[in-house]
């Protein structure tokens, strides 16, 4: 996509999705205040029910924003998860060569008003491939219909690669906003919206949206937290 | 004031067990539905027990009819018993039961297959969801014994019943086990007889009478381990611990797969070994009960005792903020603001301690007005309340609704049993066993009340005495020369292996048992001051 094309709108998304994200994990900081201290205050400490360790996921994705073109695609990644808050997703490949669906865009320029594009075909992604930090703010519970209980974490991306277009590879950064939801111990899956920005002859972004199925790796190899203590006044 | 938690709690066992209609409360977990009959809405077992209706007398007469005396006499030909049972194999229960019971209704009962034709209606009649009618008429195969080949498949069916839905245990323990030789009978039902027996032998005082009953159960039966849950009830009531201790623990060794029943043994043992001061052990214990949340209110009340006994405070009070959630929404607990102001003021809280106190006579004041004034105790509905959720009230409260729903799913029938009168007939027994029942919930309620009227004024006595020793340990405060506090808050971690979710007021029933209290502890330099 041309720089012309960037949707100014797109970035105020972005920032606004980001602040929201923000100041939700604000308030997970909850710290006993002096207002608290005489009524006290009362938590419901659990162990957290997931936990992640290496990850594996294969993804389908969605590229919306060519106008002569929507892409679809098909992707990868490992991920190493640190601890509750940080991961780092070693790789991530989004392959889209040969996925896309022409709008018709082009043909209708050329027949309605007899004029075409200088070269969409420069613009079509073959793939991404890039590496990202993973910050997990936000972990919690959800009831599925009132009746099941839910687990699932949000998580920022940000991370350098490269995009690879028809006509030449370019170096991006990557921001992403995603949530995932835990199925089982090993089982997740990743709901999650990334915006690649490339830089060099021509700057510009790509937006994905990718669904992804992972697998929990070695999770069993994780410490159980049963045997820790709470924190806490013991008097 | 344990002491007293734990006089209540033994009470309210051996009320549940000894009482009358103490053992369906362990056999309610077995059953699954009906097999195919379309059972109706079974009540609950958390359930209060609806309030009964003034109770009426019952005639001579009514009492006949409730013993399912048949009234009309025109000989009916074999050809319709014949075509009763052939229906019913059919599966057609309906129209089964309408033809067998013209077959009743027309002959007297020495009749040749009168007996056979009570037992397919007594089955047509469980089929059909209708239980208590299948009960009256096991029972009159069974008791009469006009075809004594039908005795074992009657008593198989009285013991699954039994073992499912809540049933007339005057009729079926009372007038039939207890009362009945029945002679050689194959095993497994000689030993749910002998188990009845002994059970009814020990609630009439009958011990030893009851010792040599459950002594002839075959050891490792089902029957066995209810026998010595029995055993081990009278011996806690005997307050002779140890030997409860020991049975109780057999039975928790046998891994009995009945939940409740492991779950009751659970928790009397912790009871006991609390009783014993092992409070560690007797959390654990508690912890080990996995009945459904709405019924572990008292588990997390005396958890909450053993926790603060233990002086883990901050545990403590989350056991009693769960006691908030609408879960436990009857839960009859003015004891839980003693415990609630007790630990505060063991934190020096003084002014939350006192709030506890406020808070207890803002639940129940109304009610210890009402026992002071000496206004009719059922007049005031949270007495009402909790008199109702007696373990005995609860059982009849139980059965009652069981004949309510049963007397209502009639009218599925009315189509194909009101002309031959069957629909009458059931009517009358239905509705003369909701009037005994009703008589039977009248005459328990008045008791019922009145120990809870009792409990609720030891409580306020105790509250009483409370504020007078939070308002000394403020005197002695004082004269100490407080200083401030230098309060430091408790962190709570950004992130790590646990997860910290404040309490906002919502109850998630996942939480209930995860909640901790954090309050600062300021008795910190009481001794210094002193």
């Amino acid at each position: 996509m041309h720089p012309e094309r960037a949707d100014r709108g797109r970035w105020c998304l972005w920032l606004g999705l980001t602040a929201v994200v923000l100041l939700a994990a604000v308030p997970l900081r909850a710290e006993t205040t002096e207002e608290g201290l005489d009524q006290g205050r009362v938590y419901a400490i659990q162990d957290r029910a997931f936990r992640m360790n290496h990850e594996f996921g294969l993804s389908l994705g969605f590229l919306p924003l060519d106008a002569f073109y929507k892409m679809f695609s098909i992707g990868g990644h490992y991920v190493v998860h640190f601890d509750e808050m940080w991961a780092w997703e070693a790789v991530h490949l989004t392959y889209s060569k040969y996925l896309d669906v022409d709008t018709g865009l082009r043909s209708e320029l050329a027949d309605r008003w007899d004029a075409s594009p200088t070269d969409p075909e420069e613009n079509r992604i073959d793939f991404a491939l890039d590496t990202n930090l993973m910050w997990k703010p936000l972990y919690g519970k959800s009831t599925l219909l009132g009746d099941t209980v839910i687990f699932g974490e949000t998580y920022l991306l940000l991370g350098i690669g490269t995009e690879k277009f028809e006509t030449a590879w370019y170096p991006a950064i990557n921001l992403g906003l995603g949530m995932r939801i835990f199925l089982g111990e090993t089982i997740s899956m990743r709901l999650e919206v990334r915006e690649y920005i490339h830089f060099g002859e021509s700057t510009g972004g790509t937006l994905l949206f990718a669904l992804s199925f992972c697998y929990n790796a070695f999770a069993e190899d994780l410490l159980k937290p049963a045997a820790l203590p709470v924190q806490g006044v013991t008097p | 004031m344990r002491a007293r938690l734990w006089i209540g709690g033994a009470v309210l066992v051996a009320g549940w067990l000894l009482g009358a209609p103490g053992w369906t409360l362990a056999q309610e977990g077995e059953g699954g539905g009906g097999d195919g009959g379309g059972q109706g809405d079974e009540p609950t077992a958390e359930q209060p027990a609806p309030a009964p209706a003034p109770a009426p007398n019952l005639s001579e007469e009514e009492l006949k009819q409730l013993e399912g005396a048949v009234e009309q006499k025109v000989q009916v030909g074999p050809e319709v018993f014949d075509e009763g049972v052939k229906l019913f194999y059919e599966k057609k229960y309906i129209g089964a039961s309408r033809r067998l019971w013209d077959y009743m209704a027309g002959n007297e009962k020495g009749a040749e297959n009168y007996g056979y034709a009570e037992f397919f209606l007594a089955q047509a009649f469980e089929k059909l969801g209708l239980t208590h009618a299948a009960v009256e008429y096991y029972y009159n195969v069974a008791k009469d014994r006009t075809k004594p080949e039908l005795l074992p498949d009657a008593l198989v069916a009285l013991e699954r019943i039994t073992r499912r839905y809540p049933f007339d245990q005057d009729l079926v323990l009372k007038d039939l086990l207890y009362d009945t030789n029945f002679g050689y009978l194959r095993e497994d039902l000689r030993e749910f007889i002998l188990f009845y027996q002994g059970l009814l032998d020990y609630r009439s005082g009958f011990v030893r009478w009851g010792r040599n009953h459950f002594a002839q159960l075959d050891k490792g039966s089902y029957y066995y381990y209810k026998a010595v849950y029995v055993e081990a009830v009278y011996e806690l009531v005997r307050y002779n611990l140890d030997k409860a201790l020991e049975m109780f623990r057999e039975i928790l060794a046998a891994n009995v797969k009945q939940t409740d029943v492991m779950n009751n043994a659970r928790q009397s043992v912790a009871r006991i070994l609390f009783e014993q001061k092992k409070y560690a052990e007797a959390y654990a214990m508690y912890e080990q009960i996995d009945a459904p949340i709405e019924k572990q209110a008292t588990v997390f009340l005396e958890e909450a005792w053993a926790q603060y006994y233990m002086r883990n405070y901050q545990r403590a009070m989350g056991l009693l903020y769960a006691l908030e959630a609408p879960a436990f929404f009857r839960f009859f607990g003015p004891e839980k603001y003693i415990l609630k102001s007790l630990i505060y003021k063991n934190l020096c809280h003084y002014n939350v301690a006192k709030d506890a106190i406020s808070e207890f006579l803002q639940g129940y004041g109304e009610a210890v007005r009402a026992v002071y004034d000496r206004v009719d105790l059922d007049k005031n509905p949270i007495l009402l309340d909790a008199a109702l959720q007696d373990p005995i009230m609860v059982e009849r409260g139980k059965f009652q609704s069981l004949l309510d729903t049963e007397l209502n799913s009639l009218d599925r029938f009315d189509s194909q049993w009101t002309e031959n009168g069957l629909m009458a007939h059931l009517q009358r027994i239905y509705g003369l066993k909701i009037q005994e029942v009703n008589r039977l919930l009248q005459v328990g309620l008045q008791d019922s009340l009145r120990r809870v009227a009792e409990r609720l004024l030891e409580y306020e006595e105790q509250m009483n005495l409370l504020e007078y020793e939070i308002g000394l340990s403020i005197y002695k405060r004082l004269k100490g020369a407080p200083t401030q506090k230098e309060g430091k808050a408790e962190e709570i971690p950004y992130y790590g292996l646990q997860a910290y979710y404040e309490f906002d007021g919502e109850f998630w029933n996942d939480e209930l048992h995860d909640f901790r209290f954090f309050i600062e502890d300021r008795c910190f330099s009481e001794e210094r001051w002193e």
